[in-house]
């Protein structure tokens, strides 16, 4: 019953941010609104992997997984409460200083983000056992889950690599950033396969919730891919993008729960 | 045991976990690799090596201590 509520919670909370878009989202305040609603997620997302982490004991595969993605969005609340006012205030920093730590904060976020789903994907395969689909059918979606993550996250490294051509070093940044979140949007394939695997069992909870949680980030840079080719106007962008966006931390913290949930005392009561 | 087999009764017992597909291929897959057997021809006897085999795919998918209960339930369950 609680894991039905993890899921109804996170659907109630994308559709939530997507109806306060509609009716308010040309209001002016919205956008400050929007920008630490962003934030509320990061943090819930941060919770949610903690949870899972400290579920495993020291040194357990999976432990270490959550928590290199609990790391990456605790690194986001930080950079967003520790923005450029305060780097100045607490290090002294400079103008140029303050975009080199901001920078190379986010790109190691991003590397966290990468190695915490690349050691989540790759659980079947250090079990031994497989998907349990076809060899054909495992290339069609791996196949299809990378076609998706280049396409979509790639956009961000063209545009990243156009600006260094042009002499924006910064944007070194951008490109490492975008690399890391086409490589976690591939994995989306043996995430869902895993989770498939699992269909019938309660381990499918956890592993379908990060399923969709990876599929909303899909969502969030598909959505800055289309900005990219149509002469979409900011409003709509932001719309779709920060709903994506909570759509892919709600279910981030669903997933983390779940986890915790399948491995509590409740449910291996239930099974002796 | 309900006239089951013991390859059946480990499998309910994962299924719960891993869904009962990848709980058949778990049972398949370490009773070839460790004892040689195919599932049918597994027996009580064989329960104590098996679950030596699984307990690392266990632990990596589920942790150590939810590992260790599912073991108790399975030695249980085939009388060992």
């Amino acid at each position: 019953m609680k894991l039905c509520l993890l899921l109804v919670f996170s659907v109630l909370l994308t559709i939530g941010y997507l109806l306060m878009e509609l009716f308010f989202g040309k209001d002016p305040w919205f956008a400050f609104f929007s920008g630490y609603f962003t934030t509320v997620g990061d943090a819930l997302a941060c919770l949610g992997y903690a949870v899972a982490a400290f579920k495993f004991k020291a040194g357990e595969h999976l432990r270490r997984a959550w928590l290199f993605l609990a790391l990456t969005f605790f690194l986001f609340v930080c950079l967003r409460f520790l923005d450029r006012f305060l780097f100045e205030l607490l290090f002294g920093l400079t103008a140029g200083e303050i975009d080199v730590a901001l920078g190379s904060s986010c790109v190691l976020a991003n590397i966290f983000l990468a190695i915490g789903f690349w050691k989540l994907a790759r659980v079947m395969h250090m079990t031994g056992l497989g998907f349990g689909v076809s060899k054909r059918k495992q290339r069609l979606v791996l196949a299809v889950g990378i076609l998706l993550g280049v396409t979509f996250g790639g956009s961000s490294v063209v545009t990243g690599v156009i600006d260094v051509v042009f002499g924006d070093f910064y944007s070194l940044n951008w490109v490492a950033s975008g690399l890391a979140d086409a490589f976690c949007l591939c994995l989306i394939a043996p995430l869902f396969l895993t989770a498939l695997a699992m269909r019938g069992g309660l381990l499918a909870w956890p592993w379908g919730l990060l399923t969709v949680s990876v599929l909303g980030w899909l969502l969030v840079d598909a959505s800055q891919a289309y900005a990219l080719v149509v002469d979409l106007d900011p409003i709509t962008l932001r719309c779709v993008k920060i709903t994506a966006r909570t759509m892919a931390c709600a279910f981030g913290f669903s997933a983390g729960m779940a986890q915790r949930l399948v491995l509590g005392k409740r449910f291996t009561d239930k099974i002796k | 045991m309900q006239g089951k087999t013991v390859s059946e009764l480990i499998g309910d017992v994962l299924s719960s976990y891993l869904g009962p597909n990848t709980a058949k291929t778990a049972v398949k897959t370490f009773s070839k690799k460790e004892l040689g057997l195919s599932p049918e021809k597994l027996t009580a006897t064989n329960v104590p090596k098996l679950m030596d085999g699984m307990r690392p795919m266990l632990r990596t998918l589920l942790g150590e201590d939810v590992t260790e209960v599912l073991v108790a339930i399975i030695q249980r369950e085939v009388g060992q």
